[in-house]
């Protein structure tokens, strides 16, 4: 009876190539995959498949614990080397501003409108009701915001809100900014995961912003400002209305697809609709960011009507032409 | 609940074979974010500290800004970026070996990697922050709002308790799973050393029949490891006693026990080869059936 087992001359006929690749390995693991040479990248890709197939072998025939538990491990790790994330961080990031952000608008355009069409009723609400009754100002617009603003105010220092901040400092104004981005993307990204309820609570959180603007611009409309006011307020309002507008849909898309889930069942409608509705939540994320640069260095250092309205209108023009052609040709 | 680290998660590659994951157990992932989270805040108040070194004034706006923007996006990005970058492991990860993978072993998207972060918020700050101030969450907020948050917290707390793949929501959502990185080493062969030995003792097929795959391995173990004389005395023992061992009496039980490891694997390999896999031992002893 002879004692040589086929195991361990399965695994000393292949244990160098093994090695091998765990040698590859842990030098990516410890570095990047930069510091491989080309021919040892595609090294790595054949020793990855052989070991694999090693692998299978030896758990059809080796009893030698360890060397399957090396094996599983070794494969494991080549596994998430070659197929972990395809794409470095830069190319992520270009390719979600270039493709991914966009398209993923486009495909809920009808949440976008529906989001739209909220906004606008609730501010077209406010703006008749206050217009009314200047009381009704305060049933909307919560006091802490308007910072004192109100139907009490005098006409002379509504205008000055508007064209202040001609004297504060550029420091000033960078810390005012930074602290709106923190603020502003917190609130988008509240509005994401609220989606998850159903979309109930961002149809509120939309009517809600509504109404506050249409109160403000009843306001001043009423003391003959709002030639001024939209010219305050449109610079950076239309990048962080439309990420308001964009959060909205999101959270109604996820609400969709968890009360009609269609074909799918509903938890993995759910996770669907997570995973689309995400990625509009990052490109929101961002915007509430520009909107909030825009907000405290722009208005404040620029109080004349005419460049603020060109750059709302530029600001305009740049959203639409990126969110119906960035992206298109892929 | 898996605190034991023991449940497994397993799909094919794309060249068709199975590949197995340990899942990583709550402790473990835990002390991974504890890691992360430590990092976070100790490099928030180095930059402060550091700032006040080089006299910077703290009060000017230009740097409480670079600050601020810096803190929120290392809060909010810090996980997302480092997966990425790392491959699914954060420095946290990577430190306590564990690593986030696909849950069907496609490759890692940013946006899946961000969404299991972002909702990471939803399911441990906000509640945290809605339980102690409810009014930074929902203005006007009552008082009994906090505990309808904690509420909240502690369900979507114990999710990845109760979820058999030890998922977060956000996992869930993104479709990823974190898993053990494993990293065995490659051990000598136990076989190979005791293969060249001198074979005194012969055991036929039946004698071997009475052991299966999981005593070789406790067997393989024990080598590894190594016990004293007395205990290898008592598995010897068992042995013989088990499979009616009448041949030489035993008095080296080392030796015994080394070419029994050989003999044994390699008949439960020649039978694995023809598709018999023995996983157990018989129960009783050989030949007691026949008596």
């Amino acid at each position: 009876m002879s004692v040589e087992l086929r195991s361990i001359k399965f695994r000393s006929d292949r244990e160098a190539l093994w090695f091998e690749l765990e040698d590859l390995v842990n030098r990516v693991e410890s570095g990047s995959v930069k510091s491989l040479s080309p021919d040892e990248l595609t090294q790595l890709t054949v020793l990855y498949r052989y070991a694999l197939s090693s692998l299978s072998t030896a758990r059809a025939i080796s009893l030698d614990q360890n060397v399957v538990r090396y094996l599983d491990s070794l494969c494991a790790r080549a596994f998430a080397v070659v197929y972990g994330t395809r794409k470095g961080l830069w190319e992520t990031i270009v390719e979600f501003f270039d493709f991914g952000f966009p398209e993923a608008v486009r495909e809920l355009r009808w949440h976008v409108l529906l989001a739209t069409t909220i906004l606008m009723v609730a501010t077209l609400m406010a703006y008749i009701m206050v217009a009314a009754d200047p009381e009704y100002f305060y049933a909307f617009v919560d006091p802490g915001l308007a910072g004192g603003r109100g139907p009490t105010m005098s006409t002379e220092d509504l205008r000055k809100v508007l064209f202040d901040g001609g004297e504060t400092s550029g420091s000033e104004l960078a810390m005012f900014a930074s602290f709106l981005v923190s603020n502003n993307a917190r609130i988008g990204m509240m509005c994401f995961a609220l989606g998850f309820a159903a979309g109930l609570p961002v149809f509120y959180l939309l009517f809600k912003n509504g109404l506050m603007l249409g109160a403000f611009i009843a306001l001043y409309d009423d003391r003959g400002l709002s030639y001024e006011f939209f010219s305050w307020i449109l610079p950076h309002g239309i990048t962080e209305f439309l990420a308001v507008i964009l959060c909205g849909a999101a959270g109604f898309r996820i609400g969709q697809r968890l009360v009609a889930p269609g074909e799918y069942s509903r938890w993995d409608s759910v996770k669907l609709a997570g995973r689309e509705a995400g990625r509009i939540c990052i490109g929101a994320v961002v915007m509430f960011f520009l909107a909030a640069v825009i907000e405290g260095f722009f208005r404040q250092l620029v109080s004349d009507v005419d460049v603020r309205y060109a750059v709302a209108t530029a600001t305009a023009l740049f959203w639409l032409v990126y969110f119906t052609m960035a992206g298109r040709n892929r | 609940m898996n605190l034991t680290e023991s449940a497994k998660v397993s799909f094919d590659t794309p060249e068709g074979v199975a590949l197995e994951f340990e899942l990583a157990g709550i402790t473990r992932r835990a002390f991974a974010f504890c890691i992360d989270f430590t990092i976070i805040t100790f490099a928030i108040i180095f930059v402060a500290i550091f700032a006040v070194f080089v006299s910077i004034e703290i009060s000017t706006g230009w740097f409480m800004a670079a600050y601020m923007l810096f803190v929120f996006l290392l809060r909010n990005f810090y996980f997302v970026f480092g997966e990425i970058n790392g491959r699914g492991q954060t420095w946290g990860k990577k430190l306590s070996g564990v690593r986030v993978i696909d849950l069907h072993g496609r490759p890692l998207s940013g946006n899946a990697l961000f969404l299991r972060n972002v909702t990471r918020d939803m399911e441990l700050f906000l509640p945290l922050i809605a339980i102690f101030y409810p009014e930074a969450v929902v203005t006007n907020a009552p008082w009994w709002a906090g505990f309808i948050s904690l509420f909240w917290a502690c369900g979507i707390g114990i999710v990845p308790l109760l979820h058999p793949l030890n998922q977060r929501v956000g996992d869930m959502i993104a479709g990823t799973v974190v898993v053990l990185e494993p990293k065995t080493e490659l051990l000598d062969d136990v076989g190979s050393v005791r293969a060249s030995a001198s074979h005194k003792f012969e055991f036929t097929n039946e004698q071997l029949d009475m052991y299966g795959i999981y005593e070789l391995q406790v067997l393989e173990d024990v080598f590894r490891e190594g016990v004293g004389d007395d205990a290898m005395r008592k598995i010897v023992e068992k042995i013989t006693n088990k499979i009616n061992w009448t041949g030489m009496s035993v008095v080296d039980s080392r030796e015994f026990l080394d070419e029994f490891y050989v003999a044994l694997r390699k008949r439960l390999e020649h039978r694995m080869l023809l598709g018999d896999r023995q996983e157990h031992k018989r129960e009783g002893r050989l030949g007691d059936g026949e008596d």
